[in-house]
């Protein structure tokens, strides 16, 4: 049998048509339902990123700031705000390691009220599996050695080593998370007093 | 490819046996052998590939006069993805942890040897309702496999059942499932990519041996 090239052109045309419009309706119908999971899997991290006890609502205590220089990112971040009492207890804010092996990385960083890290946890990132990976939690217990330390402590260097075949990664996380701390410490009244417009 | 279009005159034992598509002809392996260490996943990997092996033969199947043979494979490639998006994204919305779960291996079933072999040499050559048999045949007898390859992965290596069933909805505890043997840690090779491999082989030497004797 011989095949014209319009027919199958056409032929390809309709099915690669058919299966473009049935792609595109399922992503609408399910674009709601996937935002909201990834909204309630964001706010279950940051609640779990405050281990001292608050007592208000932590998610909806929320301003949105934009500084370029401190947290890697031109576009507004976000922070949340725990208190206890109405008195601060701890503050998550989001910030952006815009140096990391294969583009930018986005962690989440809790911080207790004087400053000190509490937690800090990588919400997106595109770093080597098997190298640069491992600044995930679930790859290794790297990330754990920021609980604990303040700004001088991270300044002095030492406080939290380097990850051997994966320095851009973890030197890019440990600046940004250091860049961070400056940024608590120097506006740290502003941004327990702004109020969310 | 083989050159079989009368596979549906075959009894339906011998899919699931002489002509296993996971035993015998061992094509399109890795996303169930991936998943088969626990056997809530390979439930759900078996019931997956049964919808869209099922979709897939009858839409290719349903076109078989529209598309001509030069444009079959890039169509049925299109087909089978388009079938896999749409489930994809649907598990995203309603399972999210169940997809989160299956990784990479439920994407790349788009590309899966094994529906791309039977489209191209079956469901192209035959009414609906035939490719939508040989379709059902062929996911049950994968079911099978998965089934007792889960079970006996998740037993070897947890000493239980269905551990992950939280997977599915919020509302189950995360301790649930059955555990035969309890207060064991197991016999961690059993999950491992090898313990697949090592799995599949006894139970294809097992089938193998019984086929042997009458």
């Amino acid at each position: 049998m011989k095949f014209s090239r319009i027919s199958l052109v056409l032929s390809l045309f309709l099915v690669l048509f058919t299966a473009t419009v049935i792609t595109a309706l399922f992503t609408e119908l399910t674009r709601e339902p996937i935002n909201q999971v990834a909204i309630r899997k964001q706010e279950k991290l940051i609640r779990s990123l405050i281990s001292e006890p608050y007592d208000n609502d932590l998610v909806s205590d929320k301003i949105m700031v934009t500084a370029l220089g401190d947290l890697g990112t031109g576009d507004p971040v976000p922070i949340y705000r725990a208190r206890k009492n109405g008195h601060p207890v701890g503050f998550v804010i989001l910030p952006v390691a815009p140096n990391g092996y294969n583009g930018p990385i986005r962690l989440a960083v809790g911080l207790d009220a004087g400053g000190r890290i509490l937690v800090v946890r990588v919400i997106e990132d595109r770093e080597t599996p098997g190298f640069g990976d491992k600044i995930h939690r679930q790859k290794s217990d790297w990330i754990n050695q920021f609980t604990g330390k303040s700004l001088t402590e991270l300044t002095a260097g030492g406080a939290v080593d380097q990850i051997s075949g994966a320095s851009i990664s973890s030197n890019a996380v440990i600046k940004a998370v250091t860049r961070v701390l400056e940024y608590y410490q120097r506006e740290k009244e502003q941004l327990w007093k702004k109020m969310e417009k | 490819m083989e050159k079989d279009g009368k596979i549906t005159n075959a009894p339906k034992l011998q899919i699931l046996l002489q002509k296993n598509p996971l035993l015998f002809r061992l094509i399109g392996l890795s996303p169930f052998l991936a998943l088969t260490h626990s056997l809530l996943l390979s439930l759900t990997m078996g019931i997956l590939f049964l919808v869209i092996f099922c979709l897939t033969s009858s839409l290719v199947s349903a076109t078989r006069y529209l598309i001509p043979p030069p444009a079959a494979l890039a169509s049925h490639v299109v087909i089978t993805s388009t079938v896999v998006t749409v489930l994809d994204l649907s598990l995203q919305a309603w399972f999210p942890d169940l997809r989160t779960a299956l990784g990479i291996y439920l994407p790349i079933m788009a590309a899966n040897c094994l529906i791309l072999d039977r489209t191209m040499v079956f469901a192209s050559q035959n009414t609906v309702s035939q490719a939508f048999k040989d379709a059902v045949l062929h996911s049950l007898a994968v079911l099978v496999v998965l089934i007792l390859l889960g079970s006996f992965r998740e037993l070897i290596s947890h000493g239980s059942l269905m551990k992950d069933l939280f997977l599915l909805t919020n509302s189950i505890p995360k301790d649930s499932g059955i555990h035969l043997i309890p207060g064991t840690h197991g016999f961690p090779l059993a999950k491992m990519p090898a313990g697949a491999f090592l799995s599949l082989a006894l139970l294809i030497a097992a089938v193998r041996s019984y086929k042997k004797t009458p």
